[in-house]
């Protein structure tokens, strides 16, 4: 099945950095974890394959293996095995090949994967998370199939501070990853590394990342005051956002000003949707938006001559 | 004669005169219909909630009462006057004694307006039984405060705990669909609908406030 | 035989849905149970096969300058006979459509068949083109429908099909769903019936 596979440098190192947040997952989480990665992966292999297997030197793009890692690693990891299946077949589908495949889709389709699943099955996916193996239970998940014993109910950080503004763990657990939620966004600490050595390696743009981290930092200073901004940027899904889908290298704008722009926007509607609206986690929902209006941001830029 | 200035308006005329003339006359004749069907459905509503306590004081099997509807319904239930208040409220009179009190009440969900009904014990402070009127909340996310598991929670529950106080009802508090309640004031929330769950809650609390103070005032 | 062509035509080959993307709005409102999509569906056939009688058989007296208001007046007076009738016979599902019933008026199909169809042909002729538009549009509800009920609910046309274990996809239950589900239909006609290039 390898030899239709189009190998791409950038999405290889973009793989790499994967690998620490995940084997951290999996000593989090259990092994499961693991399980559940290679089932969205093994499903958005066999949806592009349905797409390009008439063409002829159609190939699966290895980007297919990076949108299905990520949009599994952003799912919590008590999460029915299928359902990570259905999260990567749409990011694949819907995300990607109905725009025309590699290179041409406007949404990045890991978030609209996520998005879909998110707004389909609110029970699976915000009501049970794992407590997670502390440093003293080494070899923890390594060994364990899931720490389901251990299970924990409707409280993430960002959920149990909406309901009574009490944050739930400390700063440092928070930094380094023992905390509870979605598979791959635990630790700010490894995400970082990672999002050093995609800079470093010129696989990501850092205008983007450090754009939507400081515009994600002033806004939450300005909303939530009485917080330190760094917490919120540290909680919830924000930190595996910022590295791994604003970066996208499709969906992300070009232009010098654009990608600013970009980023103070995904950070603005963050942490705006997090404050007013319904829904605990605001960043899908937030860059799903500003894909949607770059191309016209961007058309209006070219109009008014700034490049 | 087809292009000149006053055909077309003419014509205009006939025509809306002629279709408007069939609406209206259409609408008299299923007008009384539609309008039984309102109130019929309505007094079921209001006849099932308190069948309960009118099966306890006459010994005879709530079933029974709904089968024997409209009679049922006029035999054992009367309104109530409230005063300066857009609601209507029932009573269930057993022989010459009150058995409960059925109340309609009013709020805001998430998307738009609520209406619910709910009858109390004769004392007010205990809900006898609670049903959704009218809603419009999220399909298959808040509107399923509609449904019997959500529902029957709040049945034979403590609502008003300090008659004197200010806000004269119990603190409730919301837990996941999925938690069984460990303490008698916690109450399952509808997964997906915190806003709609807690609107139906700040509903009941705000209703009782209003009809328990009026209720005390008319009986002293 | 005309008439059959006439109808084949209208329901299918030049189905206002799928061809024309016409009442798409519609189409996302209703169809999150299969039974709320065929009384719609019949909702509308009827109107438009009276609406579109009475415009034909009116049309040799119809000033073109009033026409337009001439036909929204027409339909609006089947529309509103069509609520009437739900709300005096069949509150039930009078209440569940809440106000779709009323939005047939706005449902483009109407105006559509009636200023391409029925104000240049003859009457039956555009009876029967009004019920075949109603069929073809009937159709795709029902068919968006089946999907939205089946992983919504799990159920087809309140039936449960599949065991307590199914898992409801709520996403089908709300509006949204119909926009792809509608774009993946379309798209399958056209590349299977058409032969649309991709």
């Amino acid at each position: 099945m390898f030899e239709r596979i189009l190998k791409q440098q950038m999405m290889n190192r973009v793989l790499y950095a994967l690998i620490p947040v995940l084997l951290f997952s999996i000593y989090l989480f259990g092994l499961r974890v693991l399980a559940v990665v290679a089932i969205a992966n093994i499903a958005a292999y066999y949806t592009e394959y349905l797409f390009i297997y008439k063409k002829k030197g159609g190939k699966v793009s290895m980007a297919a293996f990076v949108t299905a890692s990520l949009v599994s690693l952003s799912l919590p990891p008590t999460i029915p095995l299928w359902i990570s299946a259905v999260a990567a077949i749409v990011s694949i589908a819907f995300g990607k090949m109905v725009f025309g495949g590699f290179g041409t889709n406007i949404f990045n389709p890991a978030i609209l994967g996520r998005t879909f699943v998110y707004i389909s099955f609110p029970n699976q996916m915000t009501i049970s998370w794992l407590k997670p193996y502390l440093l003293k239970d080494f070899p923890g998940g390594f060994v364990k199939w899931s720490t389901e014993s251990g299970m924990q109910t409707g409280a993430t950080i960002l959920n149990s501070y909406r309901s009574s503004s009490e944050a739930l763990y400390s700063f440092q657990d928070a930094f380094l990853g023992f905390i509870s939620g979605s598979a791959g966004e635990t630790s700010a600490l490894l995400i970082l590394l990672a999002g050093i050595y995609l800079i470093i390696t010129k696989t990501a743009k850092w205008q983007s990342m450090l754009g939507t981290a400081l515009s994600l930092l002033l806004f939450s200073w300005i909303f939530n005051p009485s917080v330190n901004p760094f917490y919120f940027l540290v909680s919830g899904g924000a930190m595996f956002g910022v590295v791994y889908m604003v970066t996208d290298p499709i969906s992300s704008p070009k232009g010098k000003y654009a990608i600013w722009i970009y980023g103070l926007l995904v950070g603005f509607l963050t942490v705006y949707i997090r404050r007013y609206s319904l829904f605990a986690e605001g960043f899908m929902f937030a860059l799903l938006l500003t894909n949607a209006f770059m191309p016209l941001i961007e058309y209006g830029l070219e109009k008014a001559g700034v490049k | 004669m087809k292009d000149s200035f006053l055909f077309p308006i003419i014509f205009m005329l006939i025509m809306v005169i002629l279709f408007v003339g069939i609406l209206a006359i259409m609408y008299r004749v299923s007008e009384p219909k539609i309008e039984a069907y309102k109130l019929d459905s309505f007094q079921r509503q209001v006849l099932a909630l308190m069948a309960g306590k009118i099966a306890e004081a006459t010994a005879m099997d709530a079933a029974q009462i709904m089968a024997d509807y409209p009679s049922s319904f006029e035999t054992y239930i009367l309104p109530v006057e409230l005063h300066d208040m857009d609601r209507q409220a029932f009573q269930a009179v057993v022989g010459d004694s009150v058995v409960a009190y059925c109340f309609e009440i009013k709020g805001k969900g998430l998307w738009g307006s609520m209406k619910g009904l709910i009858s109390t014990t004769t004392d007010l402070k205990t809900i006898v039984d609670f049903a959704i009127v009218d809603q419009m909340e999220t399909p298959g996310l808040g509107a399923r405060i509609e449904e019997d598991w959500f529902l029957s929670q709040f049945r034979n529950r403590l609502f008003v705990q300090a008659p004197d106080a200010d806000d004269v009802t119990k603190d409730y508090e919301f837990i996941s669909e999925t938690q069984e309640p460990e303490t008698s004031n916690q109450l399952k929330r509808v997964t997906g609908a915190t806003i709609t769950s807690d609107s139906v809650l700040r509903m009941l609390r705000a209703e009782f406030n209003l009809i328990y103070r009026q209720m005390q005032g008319l009986k002293s | 035989m005309k008439m059959k062509e006439i109808f084949i035509t209208s329901a299918f080959t030049e189905n206002s849905v799928w061809r024309q993307i016409l009442g798409i709005c519609s189409a996302l409102a209703v169809t999150n149970l299969m039974q709320n999509s065929l009384i719609m569906g019949l909702g509308v056939i009827f109107t438009l096969a009276f609406a579109n009688l009475t415009i034909s058989i009116i049309r040799n007296w119809t000033p073109r300058s009033v026409r337009m208001m001439v036909q929204t007046l027409i339909i609006a007076a089947y529309v509103i006979i069509v609520d009437i009738f739900l709300k005096a016979n069949l509150p039930v599902i009078s209440k569940q459509l809440g106000p779709y019933v009323g939005l047939i008026i706005t449902n483009c199909i109407l105006m559509g068949r009636a200023e391409a169809f029925a104000s240049q042909n003859k009457p039956l002729d555009s009876f029967i083109d009004g019920i075949g538009a109603g069929v073809g549009y009937t159709l795709v509800l029902l068919l968006i429908s089946f999907v939205r009920e089946l992983f919504g609910f799990g159920t087809i046309f309140g039936f449960p099909v599949f065991g307590s274990w199914w898992t409801k996809w709520s996403i089908m239950v709300m509006a949204p769903s119909a926009f792809f589900i509608l774009a993946m239909l379309i798209w399958y006609i056209n590349t299977t019936f058409y032969k649309a290039k991709v």
